[in-house]
């Protein structure tokens, strides 16, 4: 009796888990499935075209989207990654320091912020510096809805993902090879950069962990860098006009309703879910090392 | 010598301008906020979070129907989600054969890293005509005079619940497996010895790690409430002051938040009204933080 109730009760614990799992990977194989179609039938133009009219038989193509992206992506990088690295280094070099522990609480208290908030602040911030400028009659160097403040946001929601990851990484360093170091006579920046060097792949983890949630997030983008579906005009001027992101892209044009936008959408999500998942295994090789 | 060694010391101390901005940035995130949000308090007053009207035409703002559909949809979200992560956690820690357990905890870890508007688009197009179907087919007319209707695709409060119980549960899986693994051996065996069936000492385990549990579910629902693109795309973004008909659209903080960015800067009190919503969910989050450092303070598990 007491058999047949353990078989049930496990029988039911691994039911629980496949309805878990069950729509991930049903996810996973419809978003491929319907992505590819889309990609395949308009190749290699929908990676470089802008989108269609809306209802019409074309599908058109998601070019200023992923231009948008990448853009995005790689200014909040270029601020990101090296704050959160140097960050990081002072709070576990710094024994002494104050600074060091209120960093690590502060930026576990910002993982758990809603992304939503992160881009609301962050319009709100420039807002501010546009009303100050205003006074003195100088015009924001950041307009709020520009790919600059979405950049700003991206760097704000990778940051804390990669400090956490070479802080730990490097709080994970034994102790006696960080005794022998310094023991060599080593200034605390050599000793830093050594120890980088000791556990690089986990930061290189971790600088993918963040970049990769930079990519994905949409809220963020919403009061800051606005969306703009075409190709902007120039190249330095376009970092002080609205962008579009393939993430703002599948909100908007999956909630359209137009059925060629929507096609669009599936596709725009497969080019996403494609770089997550090759990122993904590029952080767990990295991990695993 | 003396000199260069000086300039490393002063490049290592530079680092710390990085832990300044980040401090700094933060701060001025929270002050922001708060300063930003009370605004619409000064305008509306309490009835900004008792009353359920938001209409920029009138000028006139109350969130109560959207915080009432963040608290509901948020609870449904982790009760599901604490179902299947105990599941999946039990299976993938406890029962799953060696060779497999890699590749599915693997694809439960991977589903953390998909980005939320995936989960959108799923959820508006498979998830919401499904749960449409199943009110429409199953439901008998008399529940849904009392819970409501979904709106014609399917959107609606429990759509965006059942969608957040799968994006948060890998998360919660996650943490309910670390604390299974930090289980000793030694009781492990000691509940075998004692003749107890499988099950029977994967419950008594979970019961021993069940603040753990407790923990991973307030941080979960903190999530959901955050959460805003998915959730966005499937609750039907409708001013629903009877939030509590769950198979009603509705709206949540976030979604409304992220539903009125276009034309904000159309209306005087759009964007304090905004500022003022968000003002909430921070709350929110800042209480389940306090919470969760309390209960975890000085525990084992």
């Amino acid at each position: 009796m007491r058999k047949i109730s353990s078989y049930i009760g496990l029988s039911a614990m691994i039911a629980l888990f496949v309805a878990g799992i069950a729509p991930i990977a049903h996810l996973i194989a419809i978003v491929s499935i319907k992505g590819i179609q889309v990609i395949s039938s308009n190749f290699p133009s929908y990676l470089f075209q802008e989108r269609a009219l809306p209802g019409s038989s074309e599908v058109g193509g998601v070019g200023p989207y992923i231009l948008g992206t990448l853009v995005l992506v790689a200014i909040a990088s270029a601020m990101g990654i090296p704050v959160s690295i140097f960050a990081a280094i002072y709070t576990t070099q710094s024994i002494r320091s104050r600074v060091g522990p209120v960093t690590s609480t502060i930026v576990r208290a910002l993982i758990e912020f809603p992304t939503i908030i992160v881009g609301l602040t962050v319009y709100g911030m420039l807002r501010w510096l546009e009303a100050v400028l205003g006074l003195l009659g100088i015009q924001s160097p950041i307009p709020r809805f520009s790919a600059l403040s979405g950049a700003i946001a991206l760097a704000i929601v990778m940051l804390p993902f990669i400090y956490t990851q070479t802080e730990e990484s490097l709080r994970g360093v034994p102790i006696h090879l960080r005794e022998a170091i310094y023991s060599l006579g080593a200034s605390r920046i050599a000793a830093s950069m050594i120890l980088v060097r000791y556990v690089r792949a986990s930061i290189l983890a971790g600088i993918g962990i963040g970049v990769g949630k930079a990519m994905g997030e949409t809220a963020p983008l919403l009061f800051t860098a606005f969306g703009r579906d075409i190709y902007p005009e120039s190249s330095p001027r376009m970092l002080f006009e609205p962008i579009g992101s393939l993430t703002l892209a599948i909100y908007n044009m999956g909630l359209s309703g137009y059925s060629n936008w929507v096609d669009s959408a599936w596709g725009a999500a497969f080019i996403l879910l494609a770089i997550s998942i090759g990122l993904f295994i590029a952080i767990r090789i990295l991990s695993a090392r | 010598m003396g000199r260069k060694m000086a300039r490393g010391e002063m490049l290592f101390r530079s680092f710390a301008l990085s832990n300044i901005l980040i401090i700094a940035i933060v701060a001025v995130m929270v002050i922001l906020l708060g300063s930003e949000g009370v605004m619409i308090y000064i305008k509306e007053g309490v009835s900004f979070i008792s009353t359920s009207i938001w209409s920029g035409a009138r000028e006139s703002y109350g969130i109560l129907f959207a915080l009432g559909g963040s608290i509901i949809t948020s609870i449904i979200a982790i009760i599901i989600a604490l179902a299947i992560a105990i599941g999946s956690a039990v299976t993938l820690s406890e029962l799953a054969p060696q060779s497999m357990r890699l590749f599915l905890s693997s694809l439960t870890d991977l589903s953390a890293s998909i980005p939320t508007v995936i989960y959108g688009l799923w959820g508006l197009y498979i998830l919401a005509p499904a749960v449409g179907w199943i009110t429409r087919e199953w439901i008998p007319e008399s529940v849904r005079s009392i819970l409501g209707t979904p709106g014609s695709i399917g959107t609606s409060l429990l759509t965006a619940s059942i969608l957040l119980s799968i994006m948060i549960s890998p998360f919660a899986t996650a943490m309910i497996r670390e604390a299974l693994s930090s289980v000793p051996r030694s009781i492990d065996e000691a509940l075998y010895s004692l003749g107890l069936t499988r099950f029977e000492v994967v419950v008594l385990k979970l019961r021993y790690i069940r603040r753990a549990i407790a923990t991973a579910m307030m941080i979960a629902y903190g999530r959901a409430v955050g959460e805003t693109i998915a959730v966005s795309m499937v609750v039907g973004n409708v001013v629903n002051p009877e939030f509590w008909r769950i198979l009603s659209p509705g709206y949540t903080i976030s979604s409304l938040i992220a539903d009125q960015y276009q034309n904000a800067e159309s209306y005087n009190y759009m964007v304090p009204a905004i500022f003022g919503a968000a003002l909430v969910l921070f709350v929110i989050g800042v209480m389940i933080n306090i919470y969760v450092t309390l209960i975890t303070r000085g525990q084992r598990l």
